[in-house]
């Protein structure tokens, strides 16, 4: 399956195609119009303000919401009619938190999320194969929920607010994890996340969304970024550098 | 990260001391090994007991076992086997431990269709198909509108269900109740002798569309135990792992409500079967649905095959319905299952 997903799809083809989206909940409009492009390697984060879509828009991207207009495709394929099981090979999500965390073993989990293994599954890992999942930490949760997307063959991540609950220690392991990813496994990524200093170190290019809409879409490297940020926002952003810090650190004032 | 997960009886688990380190394949061969020997002894025990060497030499104890006895101890299995294996399937995929046909008011809801069609002359064949059938649609109508009516709640839709649920077996309950006040006496004894939940004589053809019925759905369940068990993590989840959850649960909910259908029909309410036995055996082994099926399938025919025996023996001649064992053991089994397994195993809960 995952061969013949390969095989169909060719260099040129965008991993990710959205085009004039839209989708309501409840007859109420959560995403409207939104369009938007990734190639294959790409990182992009997506921002905005409470209630801008965010989530909707990566539900809808892997599946999990398909009455909706326009055209999503993954490698090609449309998202509405994709069966669930082919979709799984393609993309995969990392949700906040675990609605449910029932007592399997990390060993058990990535049994059963595909598979795939391997150095970059048994890298991510490391030796938490014995324990349950609901004795893991925050950080060590969120890398075996990524593992487990890497194990069943997923080639584009989504990720919501991946860091968000958690500690300064668990952001660092996730942050690590994203980069693993990124560079060694050339797994692309959505990072749907409120940390705009995260969002610029581990994203080649930002989609800012607004009351459902695509605000602004670039790279994170524009010097406009800041400023797109802070219409989005309605506060006053503060970019800072230093040379302790990788990168740069993006900070409300 | 854990603490906004939900509690109660949920699967999410707060604070699991130790996993389970049995090893599934030996428990389950041993449960077969316990199985075996409980038949063994269904077929020598009743009213009459019988050693092995009768058989060959009286011809009366091998009709009586092999015409009477095999054909009901195979009934029995199938009973608590299905039972027990429906249990296992509702609870992953309402992912909530205490949901069962008996909990949810499915079996309530087979009875009522069941004990309808019994008391308003609905009943024409000979081996009560018309009642499995009547029961069957009880059963299917039941899941269908006691998880219509839980999902419109936004809620915490674990509690919701068994709310529901159990409102709706009151209701059943009720109109049972309204059914039986209507019925003749003959009608009533018949009825409320049914509702007791026993092991009835029956004939080796009444154990073919059961047989059916309870393989069928245990293979529809083998073959997706890989999606039963990524149901646990929610339905979110188990579709973006590749689990196609409406298909999954639409087709185990038929399936399985002929699993109840037919044992309501064949031997009404028999209840705790389809909670204990998956509870009790993912204590022992663990979450994984491609033991736990097997494993509560073997545990729940070992306990109907025991609580059939032991009513057929305590008070012989006279019998005790298999119904009245599993519930007055059942219940409390289960709590002392809860309060003790649980937070050792880190399984139950």
């Amino acid at each position: 399956m995952t061969a013949a997903l390969s095989s169909s799809h060719s260099a040129s083809q965008p991993l990710l195609s959205v085009q004039s989206l839209s989708f309501a909940l409840h007859n109420r409009p959560m995403v409207s119009n939104v369009s938007w492009t990734m190639r294959p390697g790409d990182c992009v984060s997506v921002v905005g303000p409470n209630g801008a879509g965010k989530t909707t828009l990566i539900r809808v991207l892997c599946g999990l919401y398909r009455g909706y207009t326009g055209n999503v495709t993954l490698m090609g394929r449309e998202v509405r009619d994709e069966p669930a099981e082919k979709l799984a090979k393609i993309v995969s999500l990392v949700p906040q938190r675990m609605e449910f965390l029932p007592c399997f073993t990390v060993s058990e989990f990535l049994e059963l999320s595909g598979p795939r293994r391997g150095p970059s599954v048994e890298g991510l890992i490391g030796d938490l194969g014995h324990r349950l999942l609901p004795e893991l930490s925050g950080g060590e949760l969120q890398r075996v929920i990524i593992a487990g997307a890497v194990a069943q063959g997923a080639k584009l991540l989504l990720l919501d607010e991946p860091s968000s609950n958690l500690d300064p220690k668990g952001r660092s392991h996730v942050e690590q994890v994203l980069k693993i990813c990124r560079d060694e496994m050339g797994i692309s990524y959505v990072l749907v996340t409120h940390d705009i200093s995260l969002a610029l170190r581990c994203c080649s290019r930002m989609l800012v969304m607004l009351n459902g809409e695509s605000y602004w879409e670039g790279s994170t490297s524009e010097a406009a970024v800041v400023s797109h940020l802070e219409r989005a926002y309605g506060c006053g952003f503060v970019k800072l550098q230093h040379d302790s810090v990788v990168g740069s650190v993006v900070v409300p004032t | 990260m854990n603490d906004g997960h939900r509690g109660g009886s949920d699967i999410s688990t707060h604070k699991p001391l130790c996993a389970v380190t049995r090893d599934p394949r030996v428990v389950i061969a041993v449960a077969c090994g316990v199985l075996l020997i409980l038949c063994v002894a269904s077929l020598l025990c009743g009213i009459t007991a019988y050693s092995p060497r009768d058989l060959y030499n009286d011809p009366d104890a091998y009709s009586i076992v092999f015409n009477l006895r095999l054909p009901r101890t195979l009934f029995a299995v199938l009973v608590g086997a299905g039972l027990s294996m429906v249990g296992a399937c509702y609870q992953a995929l309402f992912k909530n431990y205490l949901a069962s046909p008996f909990t949810l008011g499915v079996s309530s809801g087979a009875a009522l269709a069941a004990s309808s069609a019994l008391v308003f002359g609905l009943t024409s064949s000979s081996i009560g198909l018309d009642i499995s059938v009547c029961a069957i649609l009880g059963a299917l109508l039941s899941i269908a509108l006691i998880t219509s009516l839980s999902m419109r709640s936004r809620y915490n839709h674990g509690s919701t269900l068994l709310l529901v649920g159990i409102v709706y077996s009151f209701f059943c309950s009720s109109l049972l109740t309204l059914i039986q006040y209507l019925c003749d006496y003959s009608q009533l004894f018949r009825v409320t002798r049914w509702m007791m939940g026993g092991i009835p004589a029956v004939g080796w053809g009444d154990l073919a569309l059961g047989t059916v019925f309870v393989a069928v759905a245990l293979v529809w369940l083998m073959r997706n135990e890989r999606g039963l068990d990524l149901m646990l993590f929610g339905d979110d989840i188990a579709t973006v792992k590749g689990i196609d959850v409406p298909r999954l649960t639409r087709a185990s909910f038929v399936l399985t409500s002929f699993v109840v259908g037919w044992v309501v029909a064949q031997c009404g309410v028999i209840g705790f079967v389809g909670i204990i036995v998956p509870a009790l055996c993912r204590a022992m082994i663990g979450l994984r649905h491609k033991f736990l099926i097997p494993l509560s399938c073997l545990v729940g025919a070992m306990l109907v095959v025991l609580c059939d025996v032991l009513g057929r023996v305590i008070i012989a001649p006279f019998e005790i319905p298999a119904g009245v064992f599993t519930s007055v053991i059942g219940g409390p089994a289960f709590i002392v299952i809860m309060l003790t397994q649980g937070r050792k195993s880190g399984a139950l809960l």
